[in-house]
Order: C-alpha cells, then sequence, then structure tokens
C-alpha cells in the first residue's frame, strides 16, 4: 500500500480512475498482508511501478526546461523590443521592425478595419510583431530542446496574417461583450473556413426538423429562422412537427423522463403533443438547436463580408443589436438577401461524396498490375 | 487454356465463395434494415437522421469484406498448385508467365461475382427505402470500391502465394521488423538528426500506403451506400 500513497499524483490519478468494483473490494486486503495479491492488483501494481519511473523522468524533463528558460532569461544579448502604437494597437517589435510595423498595421487597418482603429477593442491586447514572422519547428542536434525558425513570408503574407490577428481580437472582443451576437452561439473565430460549408449542408441534410428541410428545399425564409434570427416566441414549434416533437422528447429520455413520467408516457405512448411540448421546455436548448455553432459563425463571417471594409466599424457602434438585426446593420442587406446568400453559399457545398475516386481506380490498377507482375517473377519453378 | 483454370479456381474455391457471395448481397440490406422508423412511432420524417447515424455502424464491415474475399480468392488460386508440388503446371506447355497470368486472370473474374452480388444487393437495398430528397444511394460507386478492393487484396495475396514460403515469410519479417525498428531507430535518431526528430518514417510509410496514390486508399476510402 505505500506503493499506492508514494507522491505521486500520477499513479494516484491510475487508482481513482479505475472503476472496477474488484479493485476497490482488494484494495484494502493488500494492507494487513492475510490475503494473496491478486492478479488484477498485481498488474496494478506494475503499472503503477512503471508510471513511477515515468514520472521522475517528466520530472527531470521539467527541470531540465526550467533550468533552460532561466539560462535564456539572464542571456545577456536578448534582442531588445520596442512598443509602437498605430491608435489604439499596441504593437510589440524589434526596435529595426517599428518603422516596418507601424507602416503595414496601419496600412491593414486602413484597408480591412477603417473606423475601429481607436476603438476599446485593443485596449488589452499586445500584437507581437517579426518581419518574417512565419515559424517552424526544428530540435536542434544533441539538445531536448524544441526550437523555431523563421522563414520568409512576403509582405502579402505579412499583411494577411496581421489582418488575421486583427480579426480575432475583434471577434474576442465581440464575443466578450455583452452584445447580441455574443449570446448567439458562435465559434470564437468570425473567419469560418470554406471546408465548414459542406459540413453545415451534411448537417442540414440530416438534420429531423422540417425547417432544415424547407432550407434545404431553398426556402431562404426557413434557413433565417432555422438560424435562430428573429426568433417567435416558440421556435420549437416553428422547428419541427409535432410528430418531429415525439421523436424528439423520446430522444431526449434522459432529460425528460425523470422531469415527469407521466407527461412522458402520454407524449411517446398516447401521442399527444401537448404532453410533448410541455417536455421540451426540460430539454436544454443546445439539443434542439437546429443550426450548429459553425452554421450561425458562417452566417456572421457572410454578414462581414457583404458589409464591405466599414463592417466592423458598423458592428462594433452597437454591440446590443439582436443578431438578425445585428447582421442586417454590419451587412447593409436584408433579411432575405442574406438569407438566400447563406442558403446559396451551403447548398453549393454539397459535399461530393465520392471525390477523388478516379484517382484511387488508377491508382489501385497500378498496383494490381505491380504485384501481378512480381507474381510472374516468383521462384517457385527455379531449380536449384 | 483460360476456361480450365477459370474451372478449377471455381472447384478450388466455390465452398468459401458461394457464401461470401450471400454475405456480399446481403451486407448492403443490413445497412438499410429497420430503417424510416422510429420505435413507437409510424413512418417518420427521421429518414435522413436515422439512415445516417444506423448506416455507420455497418460500415467497417465492406472493406472488412472485400478484404476476405481478396484473401480467399488469393490463396485458393494456388492451393492447388501447392499440394501437388506443380507437376500440373510444369505439364503445361507455358511459361511461367503465361500460367501465372492465366491463373490471375481466373481469380479476377471470379472476384466479380460477389461484387456483382454487392451491386444487385445495394440495389435492392436502397430501393426497399424511400430515401429523403437530402439524401442518396451509391450502390454503383459502392459495388465498384467493392470489387476494387478484391482485387488488390486478391493481387497482394496471390503474388505472396506466388513464391516460396521462405520469401513470404522474408517479406512479412521485413515488414514486422520494419514496423518495430523503424519506430525505435527513428527514435534514437531523432537526437542526433533534426530530420528523425520531426518525422518518424513508420508513421510517413502507414499514411502513404493508406492514401492516395498508395495501395491501400481503397480501403480507407468512403464506403458509404447512403449519403448526402
Amino acid at each position: 500500500m505505500s506503493r499506492l500513497c508514494a507522491p505521486l499524483s500520477l499513479g494516484v490519478a491510475l487508482l481513482c480512475l479505475v472503476p472496477t468494483p474488484r479493485l476497490a473490494q482488494t484494495a484494502p486486503v493488500s494492507n494487513t498482508d492475510t490475503a494473496p495479491v491478486s492478479d488484477i492488483q498485481q498488474e496494478l501494481l506494475l503499472e503503477i511501478d512503471s508510471l513511477l519511473e515515468r514520472s521522475r523522468e517528466a520530472k527531470a524533463r521539467l527541470l531540465r526546461t526550467r533550468q533552460h528558460h532561466l539560462e535564456v532569461m539572464r542571456e545577456p544579448n536578448l534582442p531588445a523590443l520596442d512598443t509602437v502604437h498605430v491608435a489604439s494597437l499596441r504593437i510589440v517589435t524589434p526596435p529595426d521592425q517599428a518603422e516596418l510595423a507601424a507602416e503595414l498595421f496601419t496600412e491593414v487597418m486602413r484597408e480591412s478595419f477603417p473606423g475601429v482603429e481607436r476603438h476599446g477593442a485593443f485596449d488589452g491586447v499586445w500584437f507581437p510583431f517579426q518581419w518574417n514572422d512565419r515559424l517552424e519547428p526544428i530540435v536542434v542536434a544533441g539538445t531536448a530542446y524544441p526550437t523555431e525558425i523563421l522563414n520568409t513570408v512576403s509582405r502579402g503574407g505579412v499583411k494577411e496574417h496581421i489582418e488575421g490577428k486583427v480579426w480575432t481580437a475583434l471577434t474576442s472582443h465581440v464575443l466578450g461583450t455583452e452584445s447580441g451576437l455574443s449570446g448567439w452561439g458562435l465559434v470564437p473565430d468570425f473567419q469560418a473556413p470554406e471546408q465548414w460549408h459542406p459540413r453545415v449542408y451534411r448537417e442540414l441534410a440530416t438534420m429531423p426538423a422540417r425547417v432544415a428541410r424547407s432550407c434545404l428545399a431553398q426556402d431562404s425564409a426557413a434557413c433565417w429562422s432555422m438560424l435562430g434570427l428573429d426568433e417567435g416566441p416558440d421556435p420549437v414549434r416553428e422547428w419541427y412537427t409535432p410528430e418531429e416533437r415525439r421523436a424528439l422528447v423520446a430522444r431526449a429520455e434522459h432529460w425528460v423522463e425523470r422531469a415527469a413520467e407521466d407527461l412522458f408516457v402520454r407524449c411517446t405512448d398516447q401521442g399527444s403533443t401537448g404532453a410533448c411540448d410541455e417536455l421540451i421546455a426540460f430539454v436544454p436548448r443546445v439539443y434542439w438547436e437546429v443550426s450548429s455553432a459553425r452554421a450561425r459563425t458562417i452566417m456572421v463571417s457572410l454578414a462581414l463580408e457583404a458589409g464591405g471594409v466599414s463592417a466592423w466599424a458598423r458592428l462594433l457602434e452597437t454591440p446590443s443589436m439582436p443578431p438578425g438585426d445585428a447582421l442586417r446593420h454590419i451587412s447593409g442587406l436584408s433579411t432575405e438577401e442574406l438569407s438566400t446568400r447563406w442558403r446559396d453559399l451551403i447548398l453549393a457545398a454539397r459535399p461530393n461524396v465520392h471525390a477523388g475516386f478516379g484517382l484511387t481506380q488508377l491508382a489501385t490498377a497500378l498496383w494490381v498490375l505491380l504485384l501481378a507482375a512480381l507474381a510472374t517473377r516468383s521462384t517457385r519453378w527455379r531449380l536449384g | 487454356m483460360y476456361q480450365p483454370m477459370l474451372h478449377l479456381h471455381w472447384k478450388q474455391v466455390r465452398l468459401a465463395l458461394i457464401p461470401l457471395m450471400v454475405a456480399s448481397f446481403g451486407l448492403p440490406l443490413l445497412v438499410v434494415q429497420g430503417m424510416g422508423t422510429v420505435p413507437g412511432l409510424e413512418r417518420s420524417t427521421l429518414e435522413a437522421y436515422l439512415i445516417m447515424s444506423q448506416s455507420q455502424f455497418w460500415l467497417p464491415f465492406f472493406p472488412a469484406l472485400a478484404g476476405v474475399i481478396g484473401v480467399t480468392l488469393g490463396l485458393s488460386a494456388w492451393n492447388w498448385d501447392h499440394q501437388l508440388n506443380h507437376v500440373y503446371a510444369l505439364s503445361l506447355p507455358l511459361r511461367r508467365t503465361e500460367y501465372t497470368m492465366l491463373k490471375m486472370g481466373a481469380g479476377a473474374l471470379l472476384a466479380v461475382l460477389p461484387a456483382v452480388a454487392l451491386w444487385v444487393g445495394g440495389h435492392v437495398a436502397a430501393a426497399s427505402v424511400t430515401l429523403p430528397a437530402e439524401l442518396h444511394a451509391y450502390p454503383n460507386e459502392l459495388a465498384f470500391r467493392f470489387f476494387l478492393a478484391i482485387l488488390l487484396s486478391y493481387a497482394l495475396l496471390f503474388t505472396m502465394a506466388a513464391g516460396t514460403v521462405k520469401t513470404t515469410l522474408r517479406i512479412c519479417g521485413v515488414l514486422v521488423a520494419f514496423i518495430v525498428l523503424g519506430n525505435i531507430a527513428t527514435g534514437v535518431l531523432g537526437e542526433y538528426y533534426t530530420f528523425f526528430a520531426r518525422t518518424n518514417v513508420v508513421e510517413v510509410a502507414v499514411t502513404w500506403l493508406m492514401n492516395a496514390p498508395g495501395p491501400f486508399e481503397v480501403f480507407t476510402g468512403n464506403w458509404t451506400l447512403i449519403d448526402v
């Protein structure tokens, strides 16, 4: 048992995580020396021994890392850093690049984010900058510490990188405040990558809700409603048919059965829609919400894109607007236009289920021919 | 000469191949089994959700079945020759190359049978469920992928079985040694060479084998019968 009580969080964590009642029964027995140690205990003790060894190694590694960091901090030839201000943006950069940093950040803010340069969104943000700032990990021979090297990138690439950082800072600000969008459930990066589009299409196609099917059937109003925009008082009724609501309750049995067993029976066995609707009130919204955070973030991304360079400024001006109003405001488009654009974007991204199959066919045929050629060269009939 | 080869191979493999053909026919039917309804409810509009979630369970069985069929065909191709010490083959007025190619061709033709069974089964399965507008059945693509997977595993086993036991063991030994020693060597060399610290050669090899143009991409691709 002394091994079990060793000052080792890893080993203790393992014991706590093992859910076998057998272990719980046998663990105290090992204290008494009266009963033989069972096989499972032996196995666990051996496992703990190996973990002890690994923990010692990890501790030694940690110590080495700390020493390394201390050495780096004491290094007298560390490059000095300078802080540059571009409106409200604070940029930390080597002194020899201060002018360049100011120039690039000014250009990016002027071209992509006009009107927000002095916004409070940047108050708590520092932007580190160094030309050629694409880092790649390398390992220096003879040391266990990973390090990084800088690779050359173009001026356009640096500006793109800066734009991404500013975008992230603004997104964090919007989601961190009590804005309408922050309560809408978004992914904490408004730059929705294109790979999300087919995923959202798949979500829509398999969503057991009438509104999702209507959206796929080119009903842009349904798409708007499905995203939870300008939501009515009872979105569940709006999104699901009575039959789908019954099925929803059946799937959410874990949430609703304990809450009201009588209602559950009336809903699932007797088909009472009223009982189902009462029960859905017990189910967390995330369970019956039709659109995903990805789908909603694509809409924000689309609205910002449609709104042009002043879209961010408009968004930051009116943080407390409900999501639907905010989207119309920042994009400058009507509900119909926005929802149609979103719908078209998603419908156009229907995944090509058997994409790349042609290459597979070619590759397989070549491999089969190669194997056949090898088969003819086999040694079976060779004498000697 | 091709016909006797085909006949011989069929005689060798039929007892194993017929059940596998039945399985190939039945597997797509299992995919769609019980679809379109919710227990306790009448036929509902939940089909898309149910179809996609239920069919996921059966997907790994398709490449596995293709692999089993290919292995069966590959091993049975040389079974008779090995048993009779290649006397029959040596008595034929054929070069070794021609003999091997005829034999391989016979097996390849037999590989069509389970693929056709799966194609028919796929179409029957797709016709047996009313798919929602958002979903589509892909029995043709699935059957063709199935055929390619059978062909590849057949060719692999055929080639290995064509050689001597010693050669086969050597190849297997080299593969196992590469996996085991490759991992160890990568770890050791990584201390001295940057390339090995960043790259696990075994992982790279496996990734290459499993992705196009590697040979096994046909097994790791999309095997869905029903999809969006």
